[in-house]
């Protein structure tokens, strides 16, 4: 997996240019960004995730290096004939509690081994082959590791080979599977594959049956593990402490920044443009303290006794990496603002996301080459950990919150004013929900009791009551008499439109024109009386023909006159100019005649961009949204609607 | 109402040979509603769906009928006095006066749901035709009721919400449980049904399932352990949903979920409540569904042949709501439009494609396969807790609750490849593949290959 890649020297493994999706690690190994993604989009289930992606690490290595395979070529997971991935870490552990691989030959169990990893019984031959081909040699290799740890594992673990880091897993699997006896991790599993598990194990089985047991096993599992990652992590944290104080390093170091352009932006982009291989492995080293950072956040997420202070350190620094990671996905980009002189740096804050990042960059490579020592032990953890090599999620985050707000959504200005000052805020809660699958978001809101909210439902005890057939209504359709006695030409039910027409320029407003009034009659003739009782003489740009032609002018002059982009509402004035129509004659019109005329431009003039179907391309909001825009209304549909964005991950 | 032509119409032959009897209601008056410049509530989308249902001639499949307009009494059964007494008498001058402003913010009135000319008069029009769609289904003069203007799910019994002011969709309930003992509400909005499952959540005559994005959203309810209270414990139940919810994730859920509802608790009648925010592109909501996925919903409740009652609810990209709509008006009667959409008044709204279908954008889809196996383990597991048939004892349950139609299911399929646009190689491996999915890559198949070669 991606992680082994960062064992190497000076930690520039990543500095391959060229080939971005495939580097190739000192071990050689073939790295895949994807695979890492793949596993990162399956975080949610994190600890059992982390282990099979830590587990699945072990056996790669492993396979490389002591059986000396290809095991490039080897899929990892590997996949069974019917695609279903196998659980690498499963498996070895349900071969495990059998007592092994050589015992479950002989006690020739293989289908039960496929059934308990909840591969299916039929599917015993490719596990058995699964486990051959991955397993088996790691199995022996742990027996004899076991036999001998006192002895090799203290003097090999601190050794910085391949085969040292080996014997680092190797112990600490080896203290894994002491500890819990594998049987947490299976009971976790067993926890999210409740019905899977239900047919084939029986222990599940009593766990299933008594659901309180069962999430207590499995929380008392959840506990365990979290355990085990925090004391993982306990080391990382005191590093990232450090490369967060970095970031925080006073601003007078800025005026010593040796940077090759003038612009900090400009900078950024000529240096990502042209593979620059210094500046790319900034980005890609800011990557990597990204996901550091978030390993430390779930790791403070744990602990009680976090500082606010440092909360906050983390909030900028979160802040400050989201926005390298989307500037460096579209340098180009509009949104991309230009920066001041070098000049003027001085005077700006270090609020400022480009300062930071300047500040960062100076301190951070200060420090690396500096402190060799810090450098070490962070990629001790580096290979330690797998949960470090999830993608950072929140980069997506800012990628969609760009294109939300490039397709100028219905809300205006204020509500982009308000979502920016509370962005700090806001970064921070996103990358905590990233962290959670809607599953283990907590209640947000509870079901109120009592006779004021639910509906008393009466008893029942057969039909009691008639319902008053006045609730039928008026039938319009189909018509009490038919009134013409001929028959009626008329389209078959669902048919569409022909598309080829002798109109002059097809698809023009003409040629639309005159095939809905074509169309019109038609329906007209077949609807009878009803065409006038749904009031499809009302519908359509025909409406107008009721207006004068001053009016038209009058009600699009207004319009245009009050642009939304000016807070302006148009609709009070139109009802207060037209004192002698009704609302629903100026809601007609609008609907039916003035944006049915502007999508008809619309449609040909600029198809691509048609999100104004109706207003969308007037903010309108301002009306509904006045003199609120402040106030933050977590109550409210039209507000949560634009909230979206922000949860997109 | 016998048409020679029922274009690509579902089939009319198995066990579903008896074709539905439609009735729809309709106000006429609907369109010209205006909740107010910027609003994204619009009732014009109600006629546009009209429209495009007469142009492609699916009244003659229906029973169309003008909605009795409920009175104040008829929605105080379900709403507050003071609530009622208040709707029916504010109008937008009246609003204005200080003394009104202890009320506006006692029922949530004002910038959600403002107060605007004929607020009272759509509240009739849409909770009289959720009552009169319940009354055709009491009488049984209908297999399949129709009310687009309705649907307004987040009404609370003293507090408007949501743009809903009057729940049309208890008052259609009540009307239903009159006759039914048990009646099933099945809410696909992408928002919450709170309305309604707080109205019942006491109750096991009615079970509510609600589909819909949880978390940082409105209206913040419906949490997976929201299941309902007292004699109602366990008959409520919701599925929180993330972003980008693609049609194959939400009938992942949907059908095995719903057929065990269906199993389980043997509605003596269904309420669907359609809401189409919860297409891709709606201006409100966050999923990425295909009208033809959306409506996959009201098709696999159709084929169940329980009384059903079909509502509107949100939906803020108008064109795509009037397609949905009526593309679900085909679905209930049971034909197959043409894509292109026939010439029709609305034409240009629905430019520059002129299309009924559109393919949804792509939008990343943030419900992980493993999470959607345990939100339907969890959920399934909650039904199983449902004693049989409650209510009632078990023999007393009407033959009418019958088993879907195998030979519709089947033969569903064919129209349905074009209604995916090949999304689904088959219905049956679905299943077991979304799990491995994600994680096949093509390296992955050809060592697939190999291995099932080795296993030889």
């Amino acid at each position: 997996m991606a992680g082994w890649s960062m064992v190497a020297d000076n930690g520039h493994a990543l500095d391959c240019v060229g080939n971005p999706q495939k580097k190739l690690g000192p071990d050689g190994l073939l790295v895949d960004f994807e695979e890492v993604s793949r596993w990162s989009a399956l975080k949610t289930l994190q600890p059992v995730k982390t282990y099979q992606c830590w587990f699945t690490d072990l056996v790669k290595i492993f396979l490389k290096n002591d059986c000396a395979l290809e095991a490039g070529f080897w899929t990892l997971p590997p996949m069974l004939g019917d695609g279903q991935p196998v659980d690498l870490l499963n498996l070895f552990l349900v071969v495990r509690n059998k007592g092994g691989y050589d015992a479950v030959c002989k006690n020739g169990t293989w289908d039960l081994v496929a059934e308990e990893s909840g591969l299916g019984l039929s599917l015993a031959s490719s596990v058995k082959l699964v486990y051959i081909k991955y397993l088996d040699a790691l199995e022996k290799w742990l027996q004899g590791f076991i036999d001998e740890k006192h002895s090799k594992s203290n003097s090999n673990a601190s050794s910085s080979g391949l085969s040292g880091v080996l014997m680092e897993l190797g112990a600490q699997f080896n203290g894994f599977l002491r500890d819990a006896q594998g049987s947490k991790y299976l009971d976790l599993k067993s926890e999210l594959n409740l019905n899977s598990m239900l047919e084939s194990c029986e222990s599940e089985k009593c766990d299933v049956d008594d659901e309180e047991s069962s999430l207590l096993d499995s929380s008392k599992a959840v506990v365990g593990l979290a355990e085990l990652q925090t004391i993982c992590l306990a080391e990382l944290q005191t590093i990232c402490n450090k490369v967060v104080n970095c970031s925080e390093m006073d601003s007078s170091t800025c005026g010593e920044e040796k940077s090759k352009g003038e612009n900090p932006i400009s900078y950024l982009r000529k240096s990502v443009e042209a593979c620059n291989e210094d500046d790319k492995s900034m980005v890609m080293e800011m990557c990597e303290i990204n996901e550091c950072a978030n390993v430390m956040e779930l790791e403070l997420d744990n602990s009680e006794e976090l500082s606010s202070s440092r909360k906050r350190k983390r909030e900028s620094l979160h802040k400050m990496l989201n926005w390298v990671t989307w500037i460096a996905r579209d340098p180009c980009g509009p949104d991309v603002a230009a920066l001041p002189e070098r000049a003027k740096w001085n005077s700006f804050g270090s609020e400022e996301l480009w300062k930071q990042v300047l500040l960062f960059r100076e301190t951070f490579f200060l420090k690396r080459s500096i402190d060799s020592s810090t450098e070490q032990s962070w990629q001790k953890y580096q290979k330690m950990h797998p949960c470090m090599y999830d993608d950072h999620v929140g980069t997506s985050y800012n990628l969609r919150e760009r294109l939300k707000c490039s397709r100028k959504l219905f809300l205006g200005d204020a509500h982009e004013a308000q979502s920016s000052s509370s962005a700090t805020q806001r970064v921070c809660h996103d990358d905590f929900l990233t962290e959670h699958p809607v599953l283990e978001l907590p209640p947000e809101k509870e079901v109120p009791l009592g006779p004021d909210f639910q509906v008393e439902v009466p008893e029942w005890k057969g039909l009691v009551s008639e319902s008053d057939v006045k609730w039928l209504g008026t039938k319009i359709w189909p018509l009490a008499k038919v009134e013409s006695k001929f028959i009626i030409e008329r389209d078959p039910i669902g048919k569409g439109r022909q598309d080829s027409c002798g109109c002059e320029v097809p698809k023009s407003t003409e040629c639309v024109r005159f095939h809905t009034t074509e169309q019109k009659l038609k329906v007209k003739r077949e609807l009878g009386i009803a065409f006038h009782q749904w009031r499809f003489d009302k519908m359509g740009e025909e409406v107008k023909l009721s207006w004068k032609k001053e009016e038209e002018e009058k009600f699009k002059t207004i319009v245009r006159s009050n642009p939304s982009s000016l807070d302006k509402c148009f609709w009070d004035e139109i009802v207060n100019s037209f004192t002698t129509k009704k609302r629903e004659d100026l809601v007609s019109y609008y609907y039916n005649v003035f944006l049915l005329q502007r999508r008809a431009q619309q449609n040909r003039c600029t198809p691509s961009c048609i999100n104004s179907d109706d207003d969308d391309d007037e903010p309108e909001f301002v009306l509904v949204t006045n003199g609120h825009e402040a106030a933050k209304s977590p109550g409210s549909l039209i507000r949560s609607g634009k909230k979206v964005p922000k949860n997109v991950k | 109402m016998g048409d020679a032509h029922e274009g690509a119409s579902l089939p009319s032959t198995g066990t579903d040979a008896t074709k539905r009897r439609v009735t729809y209601f309709y106000e006429p008056s609907i369109g010209d509603y205006y909740y107010g410049q910027g609003h994204p509530m619009k009732p014009h989308r109600i006629r546009m769906a009209h429209n495009l249902i007469v142009h492609y001639g699916l009244h003659r499949r229906m029973e169309i009928n003008r909605p009795f307009p409920a009175d104040a009494a008829d929605i105080r059964r379900f709403h507050s006095e003071d609530y009622v007494q208040f709707l029916s008498s504010v109008t937008p001058t009246s609003v204005l006066d200080p003394s009104f402003n202890r009320n506006l913010r006692k029922f949530n009135v004002g910038e959600d749901c403002p107060v605007f000319d004929g607020l009272f008069g759509f509240c009739q029009a849409s909770a009289g035709g959720s009552i009169g769609a319940a009354v055709k289904l009491n009488l049984g003069y209908a297999d399949i009721a129709l009310n687009w203007a309705g649907g307004l799910h987040h009404a609370k019994k003293s507090e408007a919400s949501g743009f809903c002011y009057v729940n049309d969709i208890v008052l259609g309930i009540l009307e239903l449980l009159k006759v039914h003992k048990r009646v099933l509400y099945v809410d696909i909005d992408v928002h919450h049904g709170d309305g309604v499952e707080e109205a019942f959540y006491t109750t096991d005559r009615v079970m509510t399932v609600s589909f819909h994005k949880y978390g940082e959203f409105f209206p913040g309810s419906g949490h997976i352990k929201d299941i309902g209270a007292g004699p109602g414990k366990n008959y409520a139940l919701n599925i929180p949903l993330n972003d980008g919810l693609d049609d194959e994730t939400f009938r992942g859920l949907f059908r095995p979920i719903i057929q065990k509802v269906m199993d389980v608790y043997q509605p003596d009648a269904v309420v669907l409540q359609c809401g189409a925010d919860s297409l891709s592109g709606d201006r409100l909501g966050c999923f990425n569904l295909s009208v033809k996925g959306h409506a996959d919903c009201l098709r696999f409740l159709r084929s169940f042949n329980v009384p059903l009652m079909v509502l509107g609810g949100g939906g803020y990209t108008i064109r795509n709501v009037a397609r949905c709509w009526c593309y679900e008006a085909a679905v209930a009667v049971g034909v197959e439009p043409d894509n292109k959409l026939p010439y029709n008044e609305y034409y240009e709204y629905f430019g520059p494609d002129y299309t009924l279908h559109v393919d949804p954008g792509y939008m990343e889809n943030l419900n992980a396969p493993k999470d959607m196996e345990k939100i339907r383990n969890i959920l399934l597991e909650q039904l199983s807790r449902l004693p049989h048939a409650p209510s009632v004892p078990f023999q007393q349950t009407p033959p009418t609750v019958e088993v879907p139609e195998e030979a519709e299911e089947d033969m569903e399929r064919k129209p349905k490849r074009r209604i995916w646009n090949g999304d689904y190689d088959s219905d049956g491996e679905k299943e077991e593949r979304s799990n491995g999915r994600s994680l096949i890559s093509d390296s992955h198949l050809v060592a697939k290959d190999e291995m099932r070669e080795d296993t030889d």
